[in-house]
């Protein structure tokens, strides 16, 4: 952008050079290398020399001695120099060393000597006896005659006559409730 | 009047032990079936078959080849069946008269049957060792066999057959309808049925354990109550309202209420 502002310049001086000298605008402001965004500086034009053309008969006026314009010394924006900020230290934290306690010594605990426990007496779990619900059991009748069982029984329809029989061959009947 | 028979005193010479191993009571108890399995003591027993009215009179007797195992009378007394070890089912008619047998199909090798007769005479049923149960006719016709758990050691039939029981040496109580259908299979795996009795229309069955129980059922075999009588309960039976059950247990005779307590 810098190199484009300069040849314009220059071009403006060479029209200088063969045209009526005119007052000659002062040199361009230096426009400092300010970065601009490529849209915010429009280009301007220079005004051109105007022609004067009703003079013909004058004599010519000695030319001016050319001035050279000194071409501006672009001057460098220094660059800041970046600040090393610095790193904060960290602070160690010394983690205090471990303090070593001594193990317990084992202390020997006594073995209990076993003691002889008496065995548990075995109570017997009663086994119900032979005795059906008071009001089930209307009556029982048991054989006299050692070593027999009673092996079969029947009970008439009617219920009026009750027969039992033995393992030793006996056949006792009865009305019923008696025997 | 009460009175007791001697079997044992009328066996044979040389029978060294007689026992009851069967025995049934008519409707009104005018007629009793008893049958004695004689013990010569050579190994080789015998069964026979009494008749007696109510004084005791013998109205008969008839011997059957094998031990009697089981015997049943119809109410009018008009049927007596046996079971036999010799394999076979006896029927009789009211004279004594062996009207036929029924050789089951353990034959004589599976020494275990067991018979009854329905009230009204109508229906035998019958059980074996090897584990099968029969519904015959009067006439000895086969009308259904049940395979069981375990070798049949009782059997009941209540009247026209409508309900027929079983009790195995393998815990279980089959209750069946007439047509052989089961009803219900109670299982008491941890004891035998030894004993089982069915009142006449079927609606109370009951069933002895060798535990020492005795059970009641209804109808449909659902369980109304039990009740422990001590050591195994060998018989039990059922009158015909259902209300009295009579047990035997070691040396006694129990007497129940079928309603329970």
């Amino acid at each position: 952008m810098i190199a484009a502002f300069a040849a314009i310049a220059c071009g403006g001086s060479d029209a200088l050079m063969t045209q009526t000298p005119v007052v000659i605008p002062s040199p361009p402001t230096e426009v400092p290398p300010t970065t601009v965004s490529p849209t915010s500086i429009p280009a301007t034009l220079v005004p051109g020399p105007t022609t004067g053309g009703g003079q013909p008969t004058q004599a010519p006026t000695p030319r001016p001695t050319a001035t050279s314009v000194p071409e501006p010394t672009p001057a460098n924006t220094p660059v800041p120099t970046p600040s090393d900020t610095p790193v904060p230290t960290p602070t160690v934290t010394h983690t205090p060393a471990p303090t070593f306690t001594p193990a317990p010594t084992p202390t020997n605990t006594p073995v209990p000597v076993p003691t002889d426990t008496p065995e548990p007496t075995i109570t017997p779990t009663p086994i119900p006896g032979p005795t059906p619900a008071p009001n089930q059991l209307i009556w029982s009748y048991a054989i006299s005659e050692a070593g027999a069982s009673v092996t079969h029984v029947d009970i008439s329809a009617d219920n009026t006559r009750i027969v039992a029989g033995t393992s030793t061959g006996k056949v006792l009947f009865s009305p019923l409730r008696v025997f | 009047m009460t009175w007791t028979f001697d079997g044992a005193a009328d066996a044979p010479e040389g029978v060294s032990q007689r026992s009851v191993t069967g025995l049934a009571i008519d409707f009104d108890g005018n007629r009793i079936l008893a049958g004695f399995t004689d013990d010569p003591g050579t190994g080789t027993e015998a069964g026979i078959l009494y008749l007696m009215d109510d004084r005791p009179f013998t109205l008969w007797t008839t011997s059957i080849r094998g031990p009697v195992n089981g015997a049943g009378l119809s109410d009018d007394a008009s049927r007596a069946v046996s079971g036999s070890a010799d394999g076979n089912i006896y029927s009789l008619n009211m004279d004594g008269v062996v009207r036929w047998k029924f050789e089951t199909p353990g034959g004589a090798s599976q020494p275990v049957n067991v018979a009854a007769v329905s009230p009204d005479g109508s229906r035998t049923v019958a059980g074996t060792q090897t584990s099968q149960f029969i519904l015959l006719t009067p006439e000895a016709t086969k009308i259904w066999t049940l395979d069981t758990d375990g070798p049949v050691n009782d059997v009941a039939v209540s009247t026209s057959g409508n309900r027929s029981a079983v009790g195995t040496a393998a815990g279980s109580v089959y209750l069946l309808n007439d047509q052989g259908v089961v009803i219900k299979q109670i299982s008491h795996p941890e004891t035998s049925i030894l004993a089982m009795g069915i009142n006449a229309s079927g609606s109370k069955l009951a069933a002895g354990t060798a535990d020492g129980r005795v059970f009641a059922f209804n109808s449909s075999g659902i369980m109304a109550w039990e009740v422990f009588l001590g050591g195994s309960v060998t018989s039990v039976a059922v009158n015909s309202a259902g209300n009295r059950i009579i047990a035997s247990s070691g040396n006694t005779v129990y007497l129940l209420t079928g309603d329970g307590p």
